[in-house]
Formats: C-alpha cells, sequence, structure tokens
C-alpha cells in the first residue's frame, strides 16, 4: 500500500503541465528580435519570389539591437527589418505603433476621387444597396465596392443585377478597396459567371524550410444558384469592366486575379498593389503581435499574383481631366461598354 | 382382431406420439426455467449494485501553449460543469461521464487573451481485483475517451482559432478507500483514479494558418500523450440520505507533437463539488 499511496502522491503533486511546457521566451530587446526573425524565417512566403536573403538582413539588423535599448528603440528596429519583405501583409503591432509598408501604393497615383464622382456624376441621384453605392448611367450599370469587409447580401445583389439585367454592361468600382474578408470574393465574382471557372491556385507554408509548400490546390470559380430550385438564379453574363487602382490590395486584389479569368471582364485603370498571401499572426513575448503572409496565390498561367494583378486597359487619372469633372478611368469604361 | 405385433406397433407408436407432444413442453419449460434464472441472476446482480448520479460544478484553471502560434504560455480561470453515472457491483466500476469547461485566458505577459473550451465524454469499464489489504479496492480496465478543445484568440487574427479532436482506448486504474475521519468521526471514502490512453485518433490543425491542413491520423504515445487524474473525497450527506457529496479535483493533460518546431501542451484543472444522487 505504501506503494500505491506514493503512486497517487506522485500523481497528484505532478499534475502540473508547466513542467512539460517549453521555458517562457525572454522579453529582452535580443530575444524580442530573434523571435520575430525567426518567426517570418519560418512562416513568410515570398522570399524566393521577392528575390530575399533573409540572413542577410538578419546579420544587417541584429547589431542594431541591444538589451540597454527602449521599446520604441526595438520597434523601429524590427519595423526597418520587416520593411525590407515589401509586404502590406507584414505589420507588427504595439500598443503604440503598427509597422507597415505602403510604397505598393504610395509610389503610384492614387487614380481614385470619390468626390469628384459625387460631385459630377451621382449629383445624389446615387443608390445605397446595403454595401454598395449603385448608379445608372441609362445604359451601363455602375457598383461601387469599398471594402470587402463590408458584408455582401443576396437581396443586395438581387436587387442591382435586376435592375441592370437588361443593360449594356456593369462597371464594379473596386479602386481604393483595400481589401478583407475573402468569402466576399466568391460572393460578389459568382454572378458574372454561368459556368465554373479555374481562377486561380493556392499553396501554404506546411514547414519551416524556406521552400517547405503544399502542394498547388486549384480555385474553381462556381456560378451562383439559389436554394430555392424554382428561383432562377440572377446573374450577369454581359460586358463587364472592373476599375482598380494601386491601392486594391489584399482581398481586393485576389476579386481581380479571379475577374480577369472570366471572358465577359475587362480590368481597366491601374495594375492593383498585390497582396497574394494571407496572413499567420503571432504573439511575441513582450504582448506585441506580427503577421506575415503564409501563403502564395497564382493565377492558372503561374502567374504569381503578390505583386499585383495586371490590367487590360492601362490608364490612369488625368488631372486636367479630373479638374473639369471628368474620371478618365471611368470614362474608358464607360466608352469601352458601350461599343 | 389386433395380434400381439400390432399392439407392439401401437404402443411403440403411442410412445412416440407422447414423446413428441412432451419434449416441447419440457423444452418450453426448460426455457421459461431458464428465464426465470436469468432473471433472479439480474435481480440479483441490480441488488448487489449500487448506482449514482454524479452533477458537479468546478471552478477551473487551464495552462496553453501552441508552439505552432506562439512561444507564449496562456493562462486563466474559468467554470465548468459535469453529468455522469457512476456504477459499482462487487466485481466492477462502470462510470461514463460528460465534462465541460470554458476559461478565459491571457498570455504571460498580459498581452493578448482569448477563451479556452474543452468538452470530454468518456465511459470506463473497470473490473476490482481481489480483495486488497487494509480494505483498499483497486480497479483496472480499459477506458474510451473523447475530448474536443478550442483556443480562440481573436487579436491573431487568421491564427485565432486552434482545436484539438481526440478519441481514444486507453486503461485506468482506480484506487478506493474508506476512512473515518478524526474529530467528526465520519466515515468518507476516497478515491484516486489515472487515465492513459494508448492510442487514439487526432484532427487538429498543421503548420501555418489553422484550417488550411488539417492533421487526422491515428496517433500513439509517443507523438501523443494524454493523461488524466481524479481524485477525491465522497462523503454522505446523512445518517439516513443514501446520497452523497464529492470534492473532486481533475486534471486533464494533453501534448502532442507535430514536428520537431511545433507542439502543443495543455493542462486543465477542475476542482469541484458535486452532488451524488443514489439511483439504485
Amino acid at each position: 500500500m505504501k506503494y500505491i499511496t506514493g503512486i497517487i502522491l506522485i500523481v497528484t503533486l505532478s499534475s502540473c503541465e508547466l513542467l512539460f511546457t517549453e521555458p517562457q521566451p525572454s522579453t529582452t530587446p535580443t530575444a524580442i528580435f530573434e523571435e520575430a526573425w525567426t518567426f517570418a524565417d519560418r512562416e513568410y512566403s515570398f522570399f524566393e519570389f521577392k528575390n530575399i536573403d533573409w540572413d542577410s538582413i538578419y546579420a544587417v539588423y541584429q547589431p542594431l539591437v541591444n538589451d540597454e535599448m527602449t521599446s520604441e528603440e526595438l520597434f523601429k528596429v524590427i519595423a526597418d527589418m520587416m520593411y525590407e519583405l515589401k509586404d502590406g501583409h507584414v505589420n507588427l503591432r504595439s500598443s503604440f505603433d503598427i509597422s507597415r509598408n505602403w510604397t505598393w501604393f504610395l509610389d503610384y497615383p492614387a487614380n481614385f476621387n470619390y468626390d469628384l464622382l459625387e460631385r459630377n456624376y451621382f449629383k445624389e441621384k446615387q443608390q445605397f444597396v446595403g454595401s454598395f453605392i449603385v448608379y445608372d448611367f441609362g445604359d451601363v450599370g455602375y457598383i461601387r465596392y469599398s471594402s470587402f469587409s463590408n458584408t455582401i447580401s443576396e437581396s443586395s445583389l438581387n436587387y442591382i443585377l435586376k435592375k441592370f439585367e437588361f443593360h449594356r454592361g456593369i462597371i464594379i468600382d473596386v479602386r481604393d478597396n483595400g481589401g478583407g474578408s475573402i468569402m466576399n470574393i466568391e460572393r460578389l465574382a459568382e454572378r458574372f459567371t454561368d459556368e465554373e471557372v479555374l481562377v486561380g491556385r493556392t499553396q501554404y507554408k506546411n514547414g519551416i524550410g524556406e521552400n517547405d509548400f503544399s502542394a498547388l490546390e486549384d480555385v474553381v470559380l462556381s456560378p451562383y444558384e439559389t436554394d430555392n430550385d424554382d428561383e432562377e438564379p440572377l446573374r450577369f453574363t454581359g460586358k463587364v469592366a472592373v476599375l482598380t487602382s494601386r491601392s486594391c490590395y489584399s482581398a481586393t486584389n485576389l476579386f481581380a486575379a479571379y475577374m480577369k479569368n472570366l471572358p465577359n471582364v475587362t480590368l481597366i485603370g491601374d495594375q492593383t498593389g498585390g497582396g497574394g498571401g494571407a496572413p499567420a499572426f503571432t504573439e511575441l513575448a513582450n504582448g506585441w503581435i506580427l503577421r506575415v503572409s503564409n501563403t502564395a496565390t497564382f493565377m492558372p498561367d503561374g502567374f504569381n499574383i503578390e505583386g499585383g494583378v495586371p490590367v487590360d486597359v492601362a490608364e490612369d487619372m488625368d488631372d486636367t481631366a479630373a479638374q473639369n469633372g471628368f474620371d478618365t478611368i471611368l470614362e474608358t469604361a464607360l466608352f469601352l461598354l458601350r461599343q | 382382431m389386433f395380434n400381439q405385433y400390432s399392439m407392439k406397433i401401437i404402443k411403440l407408436a403411442l410412445m412416440l406420439s407422447l414423446t413428441f407432444l412432451l419434449l416441447p413442453m419440457s423444452s418450453n419449460a426448460q426455457k421459461a426455467e431458464r428465464k426465470k434464472e436469468r432473471k433472479a441472476k439480474r435481480e440479483q446482480k441490480k441488488e448487489n449494485q449500487t448506482s449514482f448520479l454524479v452533477l458537479e460544478s468546478a471552478a477551473t484553471y487551464s495552462n496553453n501553449q501552441d508552439l505552432s502560434t506562439s512561444n507564449q504560455l496562456y493562462s486563466g480561470a474559468g467554470v465548468g460543469f459535469s453529468l455522469g453515472e457512476f456504477k459499482v457491483t462487487p466485481k466492477s466500476i462502470q462510470d461514463y461521464e460528460i465534462l465541460g469547461l470554458g476559461t478565459n485566458f491571457i498570455s504571460s505577459q498580459g498581452g493578448v487573451s482569448g477563451y479556452d473550451f474543452l468538452v470530454t465524454m468518456n465511459y470506463g469499464h473497470l473490473f476490482i481485483l481481489d480483495k486488497q489489504p487494509n480494505d483498499w479496492q483497486i480497479a483496472v480496465g480499459p477506458k474510451l475517451d473523447f475530448l474536443t478543445q478550442v483556443r480562440v484568440l481573436s487579436p491573431l487574427g487568421n491564427s485565432a482559432t486552434h482545436w484539438d479532436g481526440l478519441l481514444t482506448l486507453g486503461a485506468a486504474t482506480r484506487v478506493h478507500k474508506k476512512i473515518e475521519l478524526p474529530f467528526i468521526h465520519k466515515e468518507v471514502q476516497f478515491y484516486s483514479e489515472a487515465h492513459l490512453p494508448i492510442a487514439g485518433y487526432i484532427n487538429r490543425p498543421s503548420f501555418g494558418l489553422p484550417g488550411w491542413e488539417v492533421i487526422h491520423q491515428v496517433a500513439y504515445i509517443g507523438n501523443l500523450f494524454r493523461l488524466e487524474t481524479e481524485n477525491g473525497i465522497i462523503f454522505p450527506i446523512g445518517r439516513h440520505n443514501n446520497n452523497a457529496f464529492r470534492i473532486n479535483y481533475n486534471w486533464d493533460f494533453f501534448r502532442y507533437r507535430d514536428n520537431e518546431a511545433y507542439r502543443v501542451i495543455t493542462g486543465h484543472h477542475a476542482l469541484g463539488f458535486g452532488l451524488m444522487v443514489r439511483l439504485r
């Protein structure tokens, strides 16, 4: 019985999983820097695509770190290091700042001015249908969707497509749309095709090695269907123009990639800003949150959309025309759809 | 008219007819007898069986470390509830239990916080070993167990939700002893159980973003390790009351290794106060 008592005591006293957990990482600046660099090293999906030598970057930035530096100083060093990834999906978040690289749109013309549209085109005659702003040019329909974070309802799209059912074409304006939920991409895109279309391929990191990726998985866009067999699904398969700019990132970038594969769709404006990788997140030992891209998406022909989706018709907003109340990108879309 | 030979034939025919008539009656009688015996045995078994319905609420605490997301240890307190039935016969102990608990946890640096939910369902059939010295009772046997735990850390965006789903078969050992508490002179029952799954099926996210790749495979001790212990005391409520209450401490430990870089280690503690309602 002594043995049984001893076993019971051992079992009871050792009921502490802390004996088996990994030691907590240190919160010194050098430890935090190591943790951040290591997370990116293991999880980031675009080192090869962007020709980035992450070990060399470590060698540049690590000497800048010391355990006497302040949090703000450490943040700046790690932020500058992450800036080298040139990725809008790479952010370090602290209580006092969020690191970012926005060169993918700041280095290019804005190509969108909602105020110009409001004053010179809509003139208060636009409709607000769910998350969409809708305007009827008479023969061409216009749909403005400003963020993929905004809910897309079936009833909104049914109303809009019913309204523009017999129009010559529809313009979908996603300029300045920085992304959001990928669930909303299909909800919108599926309304503009009558058949299944291969729109891309995706893969994700599945190991800590730089080239540890899963096999490519097809992304197929299926046409919209209703739950009710008696109801005809509302789709529009006439001419569609999708207006894009460099501010189109992440989910918007993916939307542009999907739509580019549809035969009735023309992308007009400036190429999208990119952001083809969904980010993975971690919490560093000091409570900061770091995220880095963890997946990669390609067009069916193998083109990596991380750098952006090229347009079919390149057009910038002309400043002089804008001063006279004309959005040249919108005008180009109207012209092409009316042909 | 009937000669001796014919009489013999008739007698034989009569005997055979009677045999065929009486045989089913005898067989039916035997069946009825056997049925009666079985029923009597069952009644006997029920008389020797003690059965309790257990309802318990618990204060809980959990520690979680999922290295596929972060090196941080997330800890926090919460509440839990369990429902089960406990049957004891002279030769066996059967019990089944459903336990659910939730904790609100936070990282060790007080950064990201979230929620942790655990649900387990298990069934054990333990066989009581021959009489042990000093009134100790030891039972061993198999235990089937289902566990689901989900951790949600909303600030971590795409990496917010992780889960572990586990169905295992293992071995359990339970010891009992009745002891008299000094001063109050009440006889209470002390028990301690350890349950060790041997093999099972696991479903959880693999490397990278949860949901992109899911591990679903058979796992054995080695990659998969789970240990559940239960220690408690059962107090009778009153001299003339068949019911009892118990103080129970449950520890549920889980560890899984996906690859050398990524492991998940979780531990859940529940200190419960339960009512045991005697059913039989």
